[in-house]
C-alpha cells in the first residue's frame, strides 16, 4: 500500500479518498488479485464494462479502477520506476484490527515519492507527512511491526 | 474498510486560566499537536478517522447537491 492511505496509516493526519497498490506481479499473485477484484466488482473507471484480468495485472501500467468498496489504483509501477520488489524493504506489516494485516509503505519512501511526483496535491500533503515523520522519529516508539 | 465504532482517544486539554500567559499556537503548532494526537492513535484508529472525514465530505456534497 503506498500513497495516501498508506501516510495515514503510518500516522499523517490527511484526507484521500482513494487507495493505492503496487502489487507484486508474478503470475500467481496477479491470479489472488484478479480474483480478490472480481469479488469487488472492480473496473476500469469510466469503463464500467472493462474489468481487469490477471493479465493485465501482471503488466507495469496503472490500473485505475472503481470498486463496491471505492476507488482503487492498482499501480504495476510507481513514479521512479519503483515496483513491488523495490518497494519492499521500505515496507512493513501493520496491523488493521481483527487480525488483518497489510503491508504499508514507509513514511520516508511515500515523502520520496510525492517529491517526486511534484504534482500540486503531492506538494501540498508534504508538510504533514514531513511532521509525522519528524515526530515518529523523534518518539522512536513506532507502531509494532512486521516486515 | 469495515464500517466500526469510532473510538478514538481525544487530547482534552483545560482551559487556560484568564491570566495564563500562554502563547498563541501558531500554525506550526497546530499541525504538530494535530500529528501527535493522529500518531497517538492505533492503524484502524486512524483508518476510522478517514472513514469519517470521508463520510462527512461526501454528506456534506450531498447535501449541497454536489453528490
Amino acid at each position: 500500500m503506498i500513497g495516501g492511505v498508506a501516510a495515514v496509516l503510518r500516522g499523517a493526519p490527511v484526507t484521500t479518498f482513494d487507495l493505492d497498490i503496487v502489487p507484486a506481479r508474478d503470475a500467481a499473485n496477479a491470479e489472488r488479485l484478479q480474483r480478490a477484484l472480481a469479488a469487488l466488482r472492480a473496473h476500469y473507471r469510466g469503463h464500467p464494462e472493462v474489468e481487469p484480468t490477471s493479465v493485465d495485472l501482471q503488466r507495469p501500467g496503472h490500473h485505475l479502477l472503481l470498486t463496491s468498496a471505492g476507488p482503487l489504483d492498482v499501480l504495476g509501477v510507481a513514479v521512479g520506476e519503483r515496483d513491488f520488489e523495490r518497494l519492499r524493504p521500505c515496507s512493513d506489516l501493520l496491523p488493521l484490527g481483527d487480525g488483518l494485516e497489510a503491508r504499508v509503505l514507509r513514511l520516508d519512501e511515500i515523502i520520496a515519492m510525492k517529491e517526486q511526483l511534484g504534482r500540486d496535491k503531492d506538494l501540498a500533503a508534504l508538510p504533514m507527512l514531513r511532521a509525522a515523520l519528524r515526530l515518529t522519529t523523534r518518539r522512536d516508539d513506532d507502531l509494532p511491526s512486521r516486515t | 474498510m469495515r464500517d466500526r465504532l469510532l473510538r478514538v482517544p481525544h487530547d482534552s486539554p483545560q482551559p487556560a486560566a484568564a491570566n495564563d500567559p500562554a502563547p498563541a499556537p501558531s500554525a506550526d503548532d497546530h499541525d504538530e499537536s494535530l500529528v501527535r494526537w493522529y500518531l497517538s492513535l492505533t492503524p484502524a484508529q486512524r483508518l476510522d478517522v478517514l472513514n469519517a472525514n470521508i463520510n462527512a465530505i461526501l454528506r456534506a456534497r450531498a447535501a449541497q447537491g454536489l453528490g
